[in-house]
């Protein structure tokens, strides 16, 4: 599985399948910390930490 | 896989979260949405072309969700849209469509008339099997031909053998189409549909006599509202009556057609809750004697739940991705649309 695969995964998780579909346009490279940064900032530092795990 | 396995799937969306949770976390998409729903039903009443409803509240909620959509990331911050109201959107989705899907089965799913067609027309009722079965089965070569990804293809599929619009509501969320791909089987469902309501009205009518135009009328055209408008140019009840048992035949069939595009996609037995419900449901209205004025009232409850869905999965979608993608489908649609009426007149020959 892919950064990418991962990171959707999660962002289906915290924000539904419409805006999982963002991940998409993000590249393999900057995907974690782009999301983990949307996630802190709508839904805490917390939720972000699993990201640490990708 | 457990037996709960079969009619229940794990969500992906917050798991561990109830239902109520989600509402309460999601109220303000879940409010757009129910705003959007009812200025569509609202609005569907006063688009009236020469007398005939073209567009119905379908269709609209699901246009005017994009179009405000479009409207709102132009001048909000799009990134506040996509974290804050759309997480709401999806919650609408997943608290109506159920509500909607068993009230469609209610209104819809007539077992007293699937015994009319099958014991009193036996051949139009194997005719109309064939005929659902190519439509799916062209929407999913052509569609794999045409690199469309297989669910969407389903997708298409479903709106075009069963019941339009109404299908495409039940069916999304079971074909787990994306937004966009929704919003492009809706939009295409119904231009389709009107070039059809003229095809048929101003030309096959003008060639085929009044049983055979009321069998094709029933067992191809997409809409039942298109549908009854067409039957209803032949001036004949009983023919009008017959055109529209085969469509709720069509509407019945998705009992058989749900399960077996759930296992192409998924390879695995699955049979979501609330088609179970839609079958309960369907049972009890067929062999009870409810009044028109409950009748009406099933047919407002689905209309509003599908409505205020659609309109979620509207404003969930984008303009420039439904724009790039509506080519290949709309090719696609055309297509399978002519392949029906080809194979109805070669089939007569045959059966």
């Amino acid at each position: 599985m892919s950064k990418k695969d991962k990171c959707k995964e999660l962002m289906t998780k915290f924000f539904g399948p419409a805006t999982a579909a963002k991940v998409d346009a993000m590249s393999e490279d900057t995907c974690v910390d782009e999301c983990k940064k949307i996630v802190t900032g709508f839904l805490g530092a917390d939720k972000a930490k699993e990201f640490d795990s990708i | 896989m457990g037996f709960k396995d079969v009619f229940f799937e794990k969500r992906d969306f917050r798991p561990d979260d109830n239902i109520f949770t989600l509402i309460k976390d999601g109220w303000i998409g879940i409010l757009t949405a129910v705003i959007v729903g009812i200025l569509a039903i609202n609005l569907s009443g006063y688009i009236v072309i020469s007398g005939k409803k073209y567009f119905d509240a379908f269709f609209l909620a699901t246009t005017i969700g994009i179009i405000i959509r479009f409207i709102m990331s132009k001048t909000l911050d799009d990134t506040k849209f996509t974290f804050k109201i759309s997480p709401g959107l999806y919650v609408a989705q997943l608290v109506l469509m159920p509500i909607g899907v068993i009230f469609y089965g209610a209104n819809h799913f007539n077992v007293n008339e699937v015994i009319y067609v099958a014991s009193t027309t036996p051949l139009a009722f194997v005719q109309l099997i064939i005929l659902v079965s190519l439509v799916f089965i062209s929407m999913y070569y052509i569609g794999k031909a045409l690199k469309l990804p297989e669910r969407f293809s389903l997708l298409l599929g479903f709106g075009s053998a069963v019941c339009g619009t109404a299908a495409l509501a039940v069916t999304a969320p079971i074909c787990k189409t994306d937004s966009d791909e929704t919003s492009i089987a809706l939009i295409l469902n119904t231009l389709v549909t009107i070039v059809g309501f003229f095809f048929f009205t101003k030309v096959l009518f003008n060639f085929m006599d009044v049983k055979s135009f009321a069998e094709i009328t029933g067992s191809v055209i997409f809409q039942t509202g298109f549908t009854k408008m067409i039957l209803s140019v032949m001036g004949n009840p009983d023919m009008y009556a017959y055109g529209m048992a085969l469509k709720a035949l069509r509407i019945a069939l998705l009992i058989i057609s749900i399960p077996t595009v759930v296992y192409i996609l998924r390879k695995k037995i699955f049979i979501p809750w609330y088609m179970v419900l839609f079958l309960i449901a369907g049972i009890i209205v067929s062999f009870s004697n409810f009044s028109a004025e409950v009748m009406g009232s099933f047919a407002k409850i689905y209309i509003y739940m599908f409505s205020m869905g659609l309109a979620a999965v509207g404003l969930n979608a984008d303009i420039t991705s439904v724009a790039r993608n509506f080519w290949k489908p709309l090719g696609l649609v055309v297509a399978t649309f002519a392949i029906s009426i080809v194979s109805f007149f070669l089939l007569n020959l045959v059966l």
